[in-house]
């Protein structure tokens, strides 16, 4: 039987971070295991940047005020000892990731390059280029090759062992040849990436960000924090969901409705297309449901029309943008208008971390870093250039915490063969069994439920409405089948089990949407529309029982900032 | 609607005994891209297809196959662009070349893994972090030589369909060269000359017969095939003398001592009496054919009139003094910055 001292799974900015550190113990044995190669993982589509106050290009900034940048970003939800942890931590952070290596965009003189980001009272984010988690990703990965880090790639974790409120390892497939494995582990990370896939075509994330790891501990008891908390960008492409960045609205396009109705003018008549992110999303949401959209359902969209800058101006100035329409939509904006709708684009909400400094959950010996994990920094709405940053801040001492964790224990006898002989029966009953379902129907249908529910707007009565659905869904999941008996490169099980993943998650994350009656950061409620500190100031807990999940809440950590109303 | 066929390369070791081609019947969907086409016949047709995927967004470089021949990451390609491209209503969709499949469209990306590591692909810092803890700094000059080489995803499309690649499997390969650039051209790495050597070995740069076919397929402008041509400069530059240099001076030594070729000594001059002997059984089969003159093995007979070529090189040697090389513009302005606009997210 495989066996690690600590083992991570994942293999992202978090996962690699954590792995990097944890490697540097030689008295332990460290394994990383992914469900696609290291540098696959979602963390290379990151763009923009990583939020540090350096203070490269404005003396003035500080990491106090990034602390509280990020306390005011998060609607006051984020725990306050925490979030000043990261911002101290964060220049130091990016410093090592430069001596690491990483091509971080330079100013003149040599300095790393900032500049500014929404939310941000100073231009803070260190980027490079247009690529800044591909290359910190790569940096990563690469640092773990030259230390000789154990990697398991292509294997997919269906399961967390815990016995006695203490970590015992992983069930995985080896999805080469399809065996199933249990893997013994004194300590295991989780770093599997966040869970905005529950909107299927309507989020920037890549195909595999289906919340795996958050599903995997809720499933084992572990509790779910915040879940309801799920960040929206205004603008992706209709058939994917892949972000148009604000830059083409920046350069002067118009979104329009199928009356040909520049119809910001209704919503934010001085700012137009250029209101701030929520407001845009709303609004075109609006202009939708009430039919001045084209398409149906989760197709429809609006115009956003860029051929009045002219074809030079595309051209010159908004080439990627360009290229993107074209690779990926096939319209030129030359030509045509971009058909775009709003997109899920980040999971604040996931594993319940206990304790920020080692990243330890409830259970000894089970940690979780990165999008899949909630301290929580970001409370009700991550800031741009935040989540990066999140990655390596909290995977390095959790890499050295997991280490410390492991010599503290000392080999047991639990058996593991037994849960590995059950796992594989099921799996080996799965691959035979016949689908009277199929898959595509059941994902679009929470993908729409969970949209038009449980997604912009939100109201109490389809809201209910939604979890109704999702249960109906789960017992349809039980008719699905994987439909695919092959051993190697069985991806059809893969996704078969993703799905099982995602409707928990979206059960999660409907029935605290529902008890949480007041409107915080991304979670804008019609019938509660504003903030409530008096009953909600306080973090969501979703536990997993077989009939749905059970809510309980956490205090939040107020140290310096007293919650204040939020204006930009 | 409008129909095409999707013809997928089939194979599975443990059932086949050799590959085979199935077709699916999709509709021509506007905004369709030839990744959705396959997961619309996995989830519609038939599940056991297989195929690499995640970011859908041409940033992860799991999809790279080949499409009618060429490599192309599926994701970033559009059904319809690549049905009039070819002008077919077929799309044959294989996995990408030169590296071995192991199901379906999906290779062995281990192989690749393994062939990278050769040319440590990882930062080796030339001096300790300054004492204030602070960055390296990198003028921004430095920092574009590098820029559009750390583009590079690893999505083996270039290997995929290199030339040279096909011909010799121990070829580093347009990626793993053009990785090597990238550290090699930092200037904050410390290992240039270590890793010069690696690639300078087993005539790595030479391998490649400039064929071009990397930087065209090459989905993020990394431009592998320069990124050689780059990295011949600097080995010339850091007075490395690669096999093709020294090939041309012996060339180049012995027109001019004898006014033709010693093909019997040139492998030894060149790779040394081991190297030369790898390649003995080949000169036996030249020698039993009639194609090797023995006296040469001894230094051999000159051409006649060969003052004469002494004096035109003489000459040619003079003028060359006067002469300043250009490089091909492409190469030698590669640094500025191609982004114009940025991201966000
Ligand atoms: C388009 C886009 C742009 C963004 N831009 C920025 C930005 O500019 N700045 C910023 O700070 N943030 C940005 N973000 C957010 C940021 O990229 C993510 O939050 C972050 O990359 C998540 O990293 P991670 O390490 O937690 O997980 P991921 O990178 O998602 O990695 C998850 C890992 O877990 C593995 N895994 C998952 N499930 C399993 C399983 N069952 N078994 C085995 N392995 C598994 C995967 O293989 C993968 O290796 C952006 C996000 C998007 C979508
Ligand atoms: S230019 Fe060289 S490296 Fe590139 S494909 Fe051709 S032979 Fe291969
Ligand atoms: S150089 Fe280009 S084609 Fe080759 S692996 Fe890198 S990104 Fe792909
Ligand atoms: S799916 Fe990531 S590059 Fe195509």
């Amino acid at each position: 039987m495989l066996s690690y001292d600590v083992l991570i799974v994942g293999a992202g900015g978090a996962g690699l971070m954590a792995a990097l550190e944890a490697s540097k113990a030689k008295d332990v044995k460290v394994g990383v295991l992914t469900k696609v190669y290291p540098t696959r993982s979602h963390t290379g589509a990151a763009q923009g940047g990583i939020n540090a106050a350096l203070a490269n290009f404005d003396p003035s900034d500080s990491p106090e005020v990034h602390t509280f940048d990020t306390v005011k970003g998060s609607d006051y939800l984020g725990d306050q000892d925490a979030i000043e942890f990261m911002c101290y931590e964060a220049p130091k952070r990016i410093y090592e990731l430069e001596h690491l290596g990483v091509p971080f965009s330079r100013l003149p003189d040599g300095r790393i390059a900032q500049r500014p980001f929404g939310g941000a009272g100073f231009p803070r984010t260190c980027y490079a280029a247009d690529k800044t988690g591909h290359v910190i990703l790569h940096t990563l990965y690469e640092q773990c090759l030259k230390n000789d880090v154990e990697f398991l790639n292509e294997w997919f974790v269906t399961e967390l062992i815990i016995d006695n409120n203490e970590a015992k390892g992983v069930i995985a497939i080896d999805i080469r040849n399809g065996e199933v494995h249990a893997i013994k582990a004194k300590a295991i990370i989780f770093a599997t990436g966040g869970y905005a896939r529950v909107y299927w075509v309507r989020n920037t994330n890549a195909i595999g960000s289906t919340g795996d790891g958050m599903a995997i501990c809720y499933r084992a008891g572990i509790p779910l924090k915040d879940m309801e908390f799920v960040q929206f960008h205004p603008t992706g492409l209709r058939s994917t969901g892949i972000l148009v960045t604000e830059g083409a609205r920046g350069e002067g396009g118009y979104l329009i409705n199928n009356k040909g109705e520049r119809f910001m003018a209704r919503y934010a008549p001085q700012k137009m297309e250029l209101g701030p992110r929520d407001l845009v999303a709303r609004s075109i949401e609006t202009e939708i449901l009430e039919g001045r959209g084209w398409g149906e359902g989760m197709m429809a969209y609006v115009h956003l029309d860029l051929r009045h800058l002219g074809a030079k101006k595309i051209k010159e100035r908004l080439p990627q943008i360009r290229q993107l329409c074209i690779d990926f939509e096939g319209v030129d904006p030359i030509e045509e208008p971009i058909p775009v709708r709003p997109t899920a684009h980040y999971s604040m909400g996931g594993i319940d971390v206990r304790d920020y400094k080692t990243s330890m959950t409830g259970v000894n010996g089970v940690f979780a870093v990165g999008e899949c994990a909630c301290v929580s920094v970001h409370g009700a709405n991550r800031l741009g250039g935040n989540s990066l940053l999140d990655l390596v801040v909290f995977g390095k001492p959790a890499g050295a915490a997991a280490v410390e964790y492991a010599r503290s224990k000392s080999a047991d006898n639990f058996n593991l063969k037994a849960e590995e002989d059950r796992a594989r029966r099921e799996i080996e009953a799965l691959l035979k069994k016949e689908s009277k379902e199929n898959i595509n129907n059941i994902r679009m249908e929470m993908a729409q439920t969970m949209w038009d529910k449980v997604g912009i707007f939100r109201e109490e009565k389809p809201m209910l409405e939604a979890i109704e659905k999702i249960k109906e869904l789960k017992e349809r999941y039980k008719l699905l089948a994987p439909g695919d008996s092959g051993k190697i490169f069985n991806t059809a099980l893969i996704n078969y089990i993703e799905l099982g993943y995602l409707l928990d998650l979206a059960e999660a994350i409907a029935v605290t949407a529902v008890l949480r009656k007041e409107s915080r950061g991304a979670h804008a409620r019609r019938d509660y529309p504003s903030r409530d500190d008096e009953n909600f100031l306080k973090h969501s807990l979703a536990y997993y029982t077989p009939e749905g999940p059970k809510v309980e809440y956490s205090e939040v950590k107020i140290t310096k900032y007293q919650p204040q109303e939020r204006t930009y | 609607m409008e129909k095409f066929k999707l013809k997928v390369f089939r194979y599975d070791p443990t059932k086949d005994d050799k590959p085979y081609y199935q077709t699916y019947e999709l509709p021509v969907e506007k905004g369709m891209t030839v990744l959705a086409a396959l997961f619309k016949a996995k989830e519609e047709q038939d599940s056991s297809i297989s195929f690499r995927y995640n970011c859908r967004a041409a940033i992860c470089g799991s999809c790279a196959v080949r499409i009618n021949g060429h490599a192309t990451l599926a994701c970033k390609v559009q059904v319809k662009h690549m049905l009039e491209k070819y002008n077919t209503d077929t799309l044959v969709i294989e996995p990408t070349g030169n590296i071995k499949p192991l199901k379906d469209l999906v290779y062995d990306m281990d192989w690749v893994i393994d062939k990278l590591k050769k040319i440590q692909p990882w930062f080796i810092p030339k001096e300790e972090p300054p004492a204030d803890g602070k960055e390296y700094r990198q003028d921004p000059y430095d920092h574009h030589k590098i820029d559009f080489a750390s583009d590079c995803i690893l999505c083996n499309s270039c290997m995929s369909d290199c030339n040279a690649l096909k011909a010799n499997k121990d070829f580093l390969g347009p990626m793993v060269i053009s990785k090597a650039y990238r550290f090699i051209a930092d200037s904050r790495d410390g290992a240039k000359r270590e890793r010069l050597e690696t690639v300078l070995k087993d005539f790595n740069l030479e391998w490649c017969v400039r064929c071009m076919e990397c930087t065209t397929r090459c989905p993020k402008e990394v431009q592998p095939y320069e990124n050689i041509i780059r990295t011949r400069i600097i080995a010339a530059e850091e007075g490395f003398k690669s096999p093709g240099e020294i090939h041309a001076e012996i060339f180049e030594q012995d027109i001019y001592n004898r006014g033709l070729l010693n093909e019997m000594l040139l492998p030894m001059r060149q790779e040394g009496l081991l190297g030369a002997a790898k390649r003995a059984p080949f000169g036996i089969r030249m020698f039993f054919k009639g194609k090797v003159n023995i006296a040469d093995f001894f230094g051999g007979h000159k051409v006649k009139r060969h003052d004469e070529v002494k004096k035109i090189m003489d000459k040619a040697k003079e003028v060359k003094k006067n002469i300043k090389i250009k490089l091909i513009s492409d190469v030698h302005t590669p640094y500025e910055d191609k982004r114009k606009s940025k991201q966000g997210g």
